[in-house]
């Protein structure tokens, strides 16, 4: 056992001891009064929690083809919605219902993966410049500031011409440009906690940059990071959307709900609502609710600041 | 470099999968991708320098230079932006002034709701139901931009003012995008500014309510207007890139998602470089007005 982590062992022991356990559930009771009396908020929370069980559990119960398009040879596109096909079927002859929960499996997964990758870098990235500051965080913060100047719609287009569009490589490049916001928080936070008593006590007792970082700044800064990731599925969602929009998305025969609003484009001249619609409320119901969940974590966080004063 | 990481495949997305080995090398010497990753992003860049951005790649302009391409479209992208700025502060100054004298009021909550619902759909969504309800619905204004041959600098304005039906929509559209952050800034900006002292000292000097509204509120309101202006600049062309494809609207952001239809490496790179360019313009531009409209800025270096 090297000295560090003696240490670390004796200062643990020594927070487990100071801090009373007793207040802790309370802690997250109260802001869980906090996030409940936000109405809107609990509602989203509903939404989302419908439209992901719809997404990933509705294929099990309504069966549809969703692979193989041929299968519809000879059939008519575009069908009004009717018993056989509840909300019809799109130009390319797939049932839209099933479409939509297809769709709704990428895109949610592709948010949730996308962001966690843009909030993982991001805390690394403003951690690392805010903790170390000097040349390191001068010169991260100016390739930042690079990356900041182009706008992001651009970046993703260029990434993707580059690198293709398998779901993966969606991921990485929505996280790849996703994480400059994160960045900067975590950088502002580094530079504030660093300076409270207890980073420089454990500073004092030998404590390497990285323990201060995991242990101590990170777990302060818990408030940021859930309010942006919240808000970060939500943008990675809506970046998503832009890109299938733009023909640029999942490829066929996979899809995501921009994908599907950029097949059904020329469907609104002809009419064929059903294939656009649907889809355009589902989108807009998720971003919408990520964002007021996001509004709604954060006021419940404050509770915890008012706490700790 | 990245664009070089890509290149193996380009000689062959042009050539077509007949053609041989050798003609596809051929066509890689002659276009310089075999060369290694370093020396191709050394002329690159020294092509760069010279103004130089290249030629086309793409399938269907071979060769075609790749300023040639974009040069149309920047002033079409900026004017389309530059209207919809104007048409976002028109709206948004008064909207967030009338906001912060009626404070908590019905209409303080009805312009705030309305305003989360613009600011929170995208720029496609908004798209999609004003064509859906204008164009096709009703046949108010029509759903694609039909006519923009204007070239130049300010062809593409002209184009705008002589038909402004055709692009009332694109300019609704991307003015919904900034309109909603605009509004908020101000609205909380003339609510700071109404507590301040030189206010009070104003009104305390008999100062007439207008007076103390437009002359020492509202123009110190919108100090910080003019820095949100220059943040916005990268969404507001991220937004145009959607707004352009949606009405046919050959600028910055058609010319770009065609050139990735076309796998055309060169022009998708020049046409991120150079809105790069124009977002760091924009800023720059933003700073100055800034210590145009607030003489502290500009004495503050001097003292």
């Amino acid at each position: 056992m090297t000295d560090n982590q003696i240490i670390g062992n004796i200062e643990e022991t020594g927070n487990t001891s100071t801090t009373p356990i007793a207040t802790t559930p309370s802690l997250f009771l109260q802001m869980l009064k906090v996030f409940a009396q936000n109405k809107l908020a609990v509602i989203s929370l509903v939404v989302l929690v419908l439209i992901t069980l719809f997404s990933f559990l509705g294929p099990l119960v309504y069966h549809t083809n969703q692979s193989n398009s041929s299968a519809y040879l000879g059939q008519i596109c575009d069908q009004a919605p009717s018993s056989a096909h509840i909300l019809g079927t799109d130009s390319t002859c797939f049932d839209m219902l099933g479409r939509l929960m297809v769709g709704g499996q990428n895109s949610l997964e592709v948010g949730f993966f996308a962001a966690l990758f843009a909030m993982t870098f991001g805390v690394a990235y403003g951690l690392i410049s805010g903790y170390l500051g000097g040349w390191i965080d001068s010169l991260l913060m100016r390739i930042l500031d690079v990356l900041l100047s182009v706008p992001g719609l651009f970046i993703l287009i260029a990434l993707i011409t580059l690198f293709g569009r398998s779901k993966v490589l969606l991921i990485c490049v929505l996280g790849l440009t996703g994480w400059y916001g994160i960045a900067r928080l975590l950088r502002a936070e580094a530079i504030s906690l660093r300076e409270r008593e207890y980073a420089q006590a454990v500073k004092a007792m030998g404590g390497r940059p990285r323990r201060v970082m995991y242990k101590h700044i990170l777990p302060n800064a818990i408030s940021s990071i859930v309010t942006n990731g919240t808000f970060a599925i939500g943008d990675s969602i809506l970046g998503l959307a832009s890109l299938g929009f733009l023909g640029l998305g999942l490829t066929f025969p996979a899809t995501d709900w921009g994908t599907i609003l950029n097949t059904s484009q020329n469907s609104l001249l002809l009419g064929y609502w059903w294939e656009v619609f649907p889809v355009a409320i589902m989108f807009l119901l998720v971003v919408v609710s990520f964002n007021y969940i996001g509004d709604a974590l954060r006021d419940a966080f404050e509770v915890r600041l008012r706490e700790r004063g | 470099m990245l664009p070089a990481l890509f290149h193996s495949d380009v000689a062959r997305a042009i050539l077509g999968n007949k053609a041989t080995r050798s003609e596809v090398a051929a066509l890689n010497h002659k276009l310089g991708y075999d060369n290694s990753l370093l020396v191709q992003y050394w002329h690159y860049l020294v092509h760069l320098f010279q103004g130089n951005l290249g030629i086309s790649v793409g399938k269907n302009s071979f060769g075609v230079p790749v300023s040639g391409i974009i040069a149309s479209g920047v002033w079409r992208t900026v004017w389309l932006a530059t209207m919809s700025l104007i048409f976002a502060l028109a709206i948004s100054i008064p909207l967030g002034l009338v906001q912060a004298l009626r404070r908590n009021s019905k209409f303080d909550y009805t312009v705030t709701g309305l305003v989360f619902v613009v600011y929170s759909t995208p720029a496609f969504l908004l798209g999609i139901l004003l064509i859906s309800v204008l164009s096709i619905h009703w046949s108010v204004f029509p759903p694609v931009v039909t006519n923009a041959a204007g070239t130049g600098i300010f062809g593409p304005l002209l184009d705008i003012l002589r038909q402004p039906r055709e692009f009332i929509l694109p300019i609704v559209v991307l003015t919904g995008l900034t309109v909603g952050g605009f509004t908020r800034y101000m609205r909380s900006s003339v609510l700071d500014s109404l507590v301040q002292d030189y206010v009070r000292t104003a009104r305390a000097k008999g100062a007439s309510n207008s007076r103390v509204l437009f002359r020492h509120s509202l123009r110190n309101a919108l100090i910080p207007i003019v820095t949100i202006l220059g943040l916005t600049l990268p969404g507001l062309f991220g937004g145009a890139l959607i707004t352009e494809t949606l009405f046919n609207y050959p600028g910055m952001g058609l010319i770009t998602v065609q050139a990735v239809q076309n796998n055309d490496v060169n022009t998708v790179m020049a046409a991120t470089l150079l809105i790069a360019l124009m977002t760091i313009t924009g800023n720059l531009l933003a700073d100055l007005g800034l210590s145009f409209v607030d003489p502290r800025v500009r004495l503050g270096g001097k003292s």
